[in-house]
């Protein structure tokens, strides 16, 4: 996690926890709905370069390619591999709602296989940008054109 | 009154100790201290540090699938009271308490089964890497008898030395009959020094 700093761990900087990436890497649909974001002016890259497991917007399709090849991205997937910890495990492990924390687990075991077996379609489909996204360098300065004139109006 | 888990180490988290986390999608975290706060503040992953529950149930130190241990849950289905339903589920509570405690004996006892074989198996593997260790016993040893002989030789030499004084041992005893034997051998041993002096002396 890089170094110590005091900074980084206050709860106002908090980045978006593991279990919750988890969630959004869960279906495919969730996937789909955070690769086509819509047009942000408020986000870096107007939120059309966004990594999932990161949580995190690039500015540019360079940038996240760039990304995805780093060490910070990598160990970022291998945490991701497995099942994360949720405040169900912390209850179960001290004997509350052992039932529904096994039940999860068996959910997540099931989920793994399903991922082993189309690996290869989900990276791509996690990596490769949004329809938009690819567009998006063409057709950019349009989009802008037309908030603009919608601002406008 | 609720008792709630702490969200890092799962233990009890009283009213009026520890702290609250409310993450910006609505979910509690609570910690019992501010040990397990600032661990969870760095994301610290609970199954990997061995002093939390969760690290004891994933790595097998404890029994963590059960039929006893599937009764505490949250229902969120109000009960309305009564007395007869009280007092089984008092009496239930008890006794499930008392199987839960006889099935983590057994547990613990079948998880250290084995423990002293697998502990002599690698002593010897590591005399058997290491025969300098057997070596460095044996030196040992040579050390000991070797000061052992050298005692036993020293206390020959006495012996024979007394075998010369015995008479005039005789003599002291009957001049000390009514004497402790302890007395007896303390007298023994100045005659002793009384003759080494002399034998000093002459030499």
């Amino acid at each position: 996690m890089g170094r110590y700093s005091v900074k980084r761990y206050k709860t106002k900087r908090r980045t978006r926890d593991l279990d919750l990436i988890y969630d959004d890497l869960s279906s495919r649909e969730s996937i789909m709905k955070l690769k086509n974001q819509e047009l942000d002016e408020t986000k870096p890259g107007m939120g059309q370069f966004y990594c999932i497991h990161c949580a995190k917007h690039f500015e540019n399709e360079h940038a996240i390619r760039g990304h995805y090849k780093s060490k910070v991205h990598k160990r970022r997937l291998k945490e991701l591999k497995f099942k994360p910890y949720t405040p169900l495990e912390s209850e179960a492990a001290s004997g509350l709602n052992v039932n529904k924390f096994l039940e999860s687990v068996e959910k997540a075991k099931q989920r793994q296989a399903m991922e082993q077996e189309h690996k290869q379609e989900l990276t791509e489909l996690v990596e490769t940008n949004n329809p938009k996204g690819i567009m998006l360098e063409s057709t950019s300065e349009e989009a802008l054109e037309e908030k603009e004139v919608v601002m406008a109006d | 009154m609720r008792i709630y888990q702490c969200h890092f180490c799962s233990s009890p988290v009283y009213p009026g100790h520890g702290i609250m986390f409310v993450r910006n999608d609505a979910k509690e975290f609570r910690f019992c201290r501010s040990k397990c706060h600032k661990a969870f503040k760095q994301r610290r992953n609970p199954r990997k540090l061995k002093w939390t529950k969760a690290f004891r149930k994933a790595a097998g130190k404890e029994l963590a699938v059960d039929s006893t241990l599937t009764f505490a849950a949250r229902r969120n289905v109000p009960v309305r009271y009564n007395r007869d339903l009280v007092a089984t589920t008092l009496k239930a509570m008890a006794r499930v308490e008392e199987i839960r405690q006889r099935r983590e004996r057994a547990f613990y006892k079948n998880r250290m089964k084995g423990n002293k074989e697998r502990q002599l198996a690698l002593d010897k593997k590591l005399v058997e890497s290491n025969p300098e260790l057997l070596r460095m016993r044996e030196v040992e040893l040579a050390k000991k008898l070797a000061k052992e002989e050298a005692r036993a030789a020293r206390e020959q030499g006495v012996d024979e030395e007394e075998e010369e004084e015995s008479d005039i041992d005789m003599e002291s005893e009957v001049e000390s009959e009514s004497e402790s034997e302890q007395e007896q051998v303390r007298q023994k041993v100045l005659l002793k020094n009384k003759k080494r002096s002399t034998k000093r002396t002459v030499l």
